[in-house]
């Protein structure tokens, strides 16, 4: 418990204080001169010391963004409390997670320091005649130009952000936005994403730190370690399409759209958490102290790298939410919802390379196209208990897509009635002992696998609906797929 | 340079370790912070002509850093600053008083770092460098918020206790 006043004063620049004792500093410092001259003195230490781990990160940046081969503790210093967290920097610059430990001190608060009070001493001379002729040039390139800006939507920059021009090259350098998009092609061959409010540093062609805002980046096949750190998260690429946020509380959630990641995040208490490797369809919250815990369902736009873990904002969405009877980090997959996208060649789970599609030329019937829908999880075919609840927004008819091959539970036939109407699905990836050539296809009836009956219901706006598990047990071992949901606005 | 913005450049570049440390005090968001040091120091220049020059550069310039802090708290929806008038005065004031010699010891800071044994020098990493507050840090070394706080508070202690003898031992004149 803080009590005594000069812990006060810590405690506050450490934010660490209740409104009451806030309250209390408040008075202290009014009651003599001497106490606020203390509070002075103490704030200017802290002040300095927080100067010095920056010109420490400027100097870190400069050399992650010249390329240097670099070993790197992330976080820990030569006593590393992310236990198994090392970020290893090849010779080609790309990074990736090493479980060995190394005591070498990290550039940041080690060696000499000669260099880095002179950054210091630029810093603090560069706030004032630097703002003054660029007003709001606050970090400079490290001269190392590492991406190029190729998309740009409706930005509007911070505060003392300079704006970046379209093509424009830039290098490690800090980006600040408060609202808008934008897009990066860095030469290493990741595009970003970043959706305002955003503020984050690229400190190389191969390493972003993300501060707060929304990234989506894609990396091109064959290029592994592009990484994204946040303040209590490294998310290290292994090939795929991902997407990284930072909130407003320092949240950061983590949601892998194809492929893998290695998400690293710290020890908390007991638990030996460091590295957990993502693969499609899973996702993961890093509370702000490093706690882990399930991100539920994931909101997507039918185009666009748009995304959000949070409640659907839009106002004319259909599907308002989803949830399931899973608990705590019994599962890291995460249904996504996709608002009037249904359409040809969709992808109808989150952990398959699946697709809808109409079972013939005619393509899907025409009272699904645009649909909201829900990507399951097909590996939940196997999960006995199962029960998924389904919120909609407006009043509304919902879809099952069921799968013939299986008998039809009760939950379905007690709520919902078969239109007679069928979609095909269209399954691609790998499978021992099923197909050598096992691809999806473009357009309508081309490629159908499966057929699945469409079941159809009507709910009330703002009402919900409770869906169960696919099968029997004696139905467990046969070739089936999970049920697909969609939803259309009814008039 | 003509040479008035050379003598704001100047008076500048001395108060600026202070009026930083004063905006710290107030914001506590590392990265706002350097936004507002950013806006006051746009200020300050160009509101230099209005300077009287028979007042402390010092006491001049945190008036300006307050109205910047306030301005940065409404567009945040706060109405005001987290103390009351009073104590703000008694902080100006206690600020404005800050002496050269008191930020010349801090530039042994790099050392005293380096003489801090493992575990506190780590502290600081994460408290600074990574810009986490206690809450955070605690999970990270196996310790309660309230135990980072304290152990950073004797960190910052002892760092104090180094710089100040090393000036001694320089002879900068207290």
């Amino acid at each position: 418990m803080i009590v005594d006043p000069v812990s006060l004063i810590h405690g506050y620049l450490d934010d660490l204080l209740s409104d009451e004792q806030v309250r209390e500093l408040n008075q202290w410092i009014k009651e003599d001169p001497d106490h606020a001259r203390q509070f002075a003195a103490i704030a200017l230490l802290h002040d300095r010391l927080h100067g010095h781990a920056q010109a420490s990160s400027e100097l870190m940046g400069e050399r992650l963004g010249a390329g240097v081969q670099n070993f790197q503790d992330y976080c820990g210093g030569g006593d590393s409390w992310w236990r198994p967290v090392a970020v290893l920097r090849g010779r080609d610059g790309r990074l990736g997670l090493d479980r060995g430990r190394d005591d070498r001190q990290t550039a940041g608060w080690g060696g000499s320091g000669r260099r880095r009070w002179s950054l210091v001493a630029v810093m603090l001379i560069g706030v004032g005649l630097a703002a003054l002729a660029i007003r709001g040039a606050r970090h400079v390139s490290s001269g190392v130009e590492v991406a190029t800006l190729v998309e740009s939507h409706n930005v509007v920059w911070s505060q003392g952000q300079v704006p970046i021009a379209m093509n424009m090259r830039i290098g490690a350098r800090e980006i600040r936005c408060q609202s808008g998009t934008l897009k990066l092609a860095f030469d290493s061959g990741a595009v970003v994403s970043l959706e305002g409010p955003a503020d984050l540093r690229v400190l190389s062609g191969m390493l972003i730190r993300v501060v707060r805002g929304r990234i989506s980046a894609r990396v091109e096949d064959g290029i592994k370690g592009f990484a994204i750190e946040t303040p209590n998260a490294l998310v290290v690429d292994q090939g795929t399409e991902f997407g990284v946020e930072v909130d407003a509380v320092g949240q950061t959630d983590v949601v892998v759209f194809e492929g893998l990641v290695d998400l690293s995040c710290p020890e908390v208490g007991a638990q030996p958490v460091a590295v957990k490797r993502l693969k499609q369809g899973e996702a993961m919250r890093v509370g702000k102290a490093g706690n882990l815990s399930r991100i539920v369902s994931v909101d997507r736009g039918p185009v666009g790298d748009g995304w959000s873990t949070r409640p659907s904002t839009e106002r004319n969405a259909v599907i308002r939410s989803v949830r399931d009877n899973i608990r705590g980090l019994g599962s890291s997959k995460y249904y996504e919802i996709v608002h009037y996208g249904l359409d040809e060649d969709k992808p109808a789970f989150v952990d398959r390379i699946h697709e809808w599609n109409g079972l013939d030329a005619n393509g899907l019937p025409g009272f699904l196209r645009g649909a909201d829908y829900i990507m399951t999880f097909c590996d939940d075919k196997w999960r006995e208990g199962l029960e998924i609840t389904v919120e909609v927004g407006r009043a509304a008819t919902l879809y099952i897509f069921f799968d013939d091959r299986l008998t039809i539970p009760s939950w379905l036939s007690e709520q919902f009635v078969n239109s007679g109407v069928k979609i095909g699905l269209d399954e691609g990836g790998t499978m021992p002992n099923r197909r050598v050539d096992w691809v999806v296809a473009k357009g309508p009836g081309q490629s159908i696998d499966n057929t699945f009956s469409v079941w159809k219901r009507e709910l009330g706006r703002g009402e919900s609906i409770q869906l169960g598990a696919l099968a029997n047990a004696a139905e467990k071992d046969r070739w089936t797929a999970m049920y697909g949901i969609a939803a259309v606005a009814r008039p | 340079m003509d040479n008035k913005t050379a003598e704001a450049t100047r008076l500048w570049t001395l108060a600026q370790p202070t009026i930083s440390a004063f905006v710290t005090s107030l914001v506590r968001e590392i990265h706002d912070r350097d936004d507002i040091l950013q806006e006051v120091a746009v200020a300050v220049m160009e509101s230099f002509g209005t300077y009287d020059h028979s007042r402390p550069f010092v006491a001049w310039a945190i008036g300006i850093a307050r109205n910047q802090v306030g301005l940065y708290f409404r567009r945040r929806g706060r109405e005001r600053l987290v103390f009351d008038p009073q104590a703000m005065e008694q902080l100006e004031q206690a600020f404005a008083e800050i002496r050269p010699r008191d930020v010349r010891i801090l530039d042994h800071l790099e050392e005293c770092i380096q003489s801090l044994q493992n575990r506190a020098r780590n502290l600081c990493r994460l408290r600074y460098e990574h810009d986490l507050k206690p809450l955070a840090i605690a999970p990270r070394v196996g310790m309660s918020a309230n135990g980072v706080a304290k152990a950073l508070q004797r960190t910052r202690e002892l760092l104090r206790e180094c710089v100040e003898k090393k000036a001694i031992l320089d002879g900068i004149a207290s």
